[in-house]
């Protein structure tokens, strides 16, 4: 497995674990449990880290691993568009997330930005890759 | 394809096809639209992230020669705790249980962050430190 899938797949383990802490204490707010107002305002966070955190990026880890690969070197492709994706899906989560709990409309639409960004520069590694095996 | 795979698959396909059914519910009669979170979650959880914990514990690289899927009592923990989890979660959210529901709904919550845990427990140590 190559380390760059190796450390999308763990951030996105660190995202299921974060994000299923914070539906818990979601969970406690709605089952009237007495909890800082913060917490009422924390399902975006929850919503964020466990869709693009965990679903998306488990997925461009995995793809990375498995997508056809070519017949020469590199063969995954340039490793560098996934890293700086890597980079900028776990800045925009983080960004869109906080920037939804705190209302800072900047702060989430740079995040969002920054997701778009990161699945742009993952594509240029892998749409090439998407071939019939056997094929260079 | 691993005994805990089966399970997680088929309780997937379950989940999905339970989600559906609700969706077609709401979709007929408004009425039913606080039915709209544990939906959500059915297909979400229930579906979407049992069919990953399901397939990843199958496909990913195996840990040792003697252990090969990991620490399998991980596995089985998050199978229980994610399905009991969403049970409690569907008798609980939508329906009213009075001075039980709070309970109910936050075990269902700490069931599904303990088979979040599991699972990574599971799968962490089995992707070494890449090459």
């Amino acid at each position: 497995m190559p380390r760059v899938t190796v450390v999308l797949v763990r951030a996105a383990l660190v995202y299921l674990v974060a994000g299923a802490a914070v539906g818990t204490l979601l969970m406690g707010a709605k089952a009237g449990y007495q909890l800082p107002a913060l917490v009422t305002r924390a399902w975006p966070l929850h919503a964020e880290m466990l869709l693009f955190g965990w679903m998306v990026q488990l997925a461009l880890g995995v793809a990375y691993w498995i997508l056809p690969k070519h017949a020469a070197a590199p063969v995954r492709g340039p490793v560098g568009p996934v890293v700086l994706a890597a980079l900028f899906l776990n800045l925009g989560v983080a960004a869109a997330a906080l920037g939804s709990v705190v209302d800072h409309a900047g702060l989430a639409t740079g995040g969002r930005v920054a997701e778009l960004a990161a699945v742009i520069l993952f594509a240029v590694n892998a749409v090439p890759r998407i071939k019939r095996f056997g094929r260079d | 394809m691993p005994i805990q795979t089966r399970l997680f698959v088929r309780f997937a396909l379950g989940y999905l096809l339970l989600g559906l059914v609700a969706g077609v519910v709401m979709a007929v009669d408004p009425a039913w639209r606080f039915l709209w979170p544990t939906y959500l979650h059915v297909i979400v959880v229930g579906w979407l992230t049992q069919l990953i914990f399901g397939v990843a514990f199958w496909l990913f690289p195996r840990a040792s020669r003697d252990r090969k899927r990991g620490r399998e009592g991980f596995i089985w923990a998050t199978l229980v705790l994610l399905n009991v989890g969403l049970v409690l979660r569907i008798l609980a959210e939508p329906f009213d249980l009075g001075r039980a529901a709070g309970p109910l709904l936050m075990a269902s919550a700490l069931c599904h962050l303990g088979a979040a845990v599991g699972f990574t427990a599971n799968i962490w140590p089995r992707m070494g430190s890449g090459r």
